[in-house]
């Protein structure tokens, strides 16, 4: 580029160059912009993200009327909790929540006797950080078991990398969290807190599987319950002996 | 000199767009809020344009920003007028297009990424003076500091 200095016509060359550059430019720029604004379309080759969202109307039909607290689900004054220890990737941990948990919220947590409380574990890989992050942001607006239950529905395959922003975005809107302020809150460390207290608790509980419960009258002392999870018949029992 | 002044402009600026930069990358590695009196840091910043598959766009600023003191420290004559005025124009038409999103589409600023937009359009305007301006003369370089 030395030679520049000497050209023959160095004016003519010089705005040819010069004209050239910002053809260049204005062509970067466009690829980054293009780039940008097509992200959402790229993340949602996700198997999880390009469907349409399943499971709205059973999670509205098994939530609406109970009153929620962070990560509470019922009464406050209900004489029996429940904690429940699952990863969100956890494909038993669906399983349950679709076909167990529904009859148990419905007989136990509606009628005021019993309160649930969702504790996420993250041993499964980053996605269930992120998922479990999400879940406490939409804690904060009280609406963490609409989105919870919503994820079930919709879960995707293991370590596949489906947790996008694009995918939480679609569970908030059908969770009705308002996602502006969850998108910032689940990035923050406050929303790291709870997922290091339930996985000391875990720990403390010898949580080894997804999902695990615990269960005692409302503000403890909890024990393990060991229980066949597509038995809904075997937590009842549970229940009622704490309800006797 | 014109060109003297105009060159250490641009290096000032893109050592602060290095600084704005590498501190937004920080707070998007580190998990945590960034320092913001206007509230929306944080929105902006987990928005869907803040990464381009994976990789945020304040990591995208600071190689753009280092990429842009490379030229002007390891290139001479023309080359260095054209590659920094390049790199400056396209951060210049990129952190526009984002600042539009933030205004028009997120709806919530962030302090950070608008002092960087203005360092880019100082940037822009600084290297494209001296484009314009040297007229193919020989022009500062790596020896000026």
């Amino acid at each position: 580029m030395s030679t520049a200095y000497t050209p023959p016509n160095p004016n003519k060359r010089r705005n040819v160059m010069i004209a050239g550059l910002v053809a260049v430019v204005v062509v970067v720029a466009a690829v980054l912009i293009l780039v940008s604004s097509g992200d959402n379309e790229s993340e949602s080759a996700a198997p999880a993200a390009n469907a349409p969202l399943s499971g709205l109307k059973e999670t509205k039909a098994m939530l609406d009327g109970i009153p929620q607290d962070g990560n509470a689900l019922g009464k406050k004054n209900a004489p029996v909790t429940m904690i429940e220890y699952a990863d969100y990737q956890c494909p038993f941990c669906r399983d349950y929540s679709l076909k167990t948990m529904p009859i148990l919220i419905n007989d136990y947590v509606r009628s005021g006797k019993l309160r649930m409380e969702f504790e996420p574990l993250t041993f499964i890989g980053p996605d269930s950080e992120t998922a479990a992050r999400a879940g406490v942001a939409a804690g904060q607006q009280n609406l963490e078991w609409n989105y919870t239950h919503l994820f079930f529905f919709n879960q995707g395959e293991e370590r596949s990398g489906y947790v996008t922003n694009a995918f939480i975005d679609k569970l908030y809107a059908g969770a009705g969290v308002n996602a502006t302020k969850a998108n910032a809150y689940r990035k923050t460390p406050s929303a790291a807190v709870p997922i290091a207290e339930a996985s000391a608790n875990a720990q403390k509980y010898g949580v080894a599987s997804t999902p695990s419960f615990v269960v005692g009258p409302t503000g403890g002392p909890y024990t393990k319950l060991e229980v066949e999870i597509s038995n809904p018949d075997a937590f009842k029992a549970a229940f009622d002996a704490l309800l006797k | 000199m014109l060109d003297r002044r105009l060159y250490r402009t641009a290096l000032v600026l893109t050592i602060a767009g290095i600084a704005i930069a590498a501190y937004l990358t920080y707070v998007h590695y580190a998990g945590i809020e960034p320092a913001c009196s206007t509230g929306g840091c944080e929105v902006v910043q987990t928005s869907e344009w803040a990464d381009v598959y994976g990789l945020p766009v304040a990591l995208i600023g600071l190689l753009g920003y280092i990429a842009i003191l490379a030229s002007l420290l390891a290139l001479r004559g023309d080359a260095q007028l054209f590659a920094s005025a390049a790199l400056s124009l396209v951060g210049f038409l990129y952190s526009g297009y984002l600042t539009y999103q933030e205004l028009f589409t997120i709806k919530a600023i962030c302090q950070w990424c608008v002092a960087s937009a203005v360092v880019l359009t100082l940037l822009a305007i600084v290297t494209l003076w001296r484009l314009l301006a040297s007229g193919g003369k020989p022009v500062e370089g790596a020896d000026v500091g």
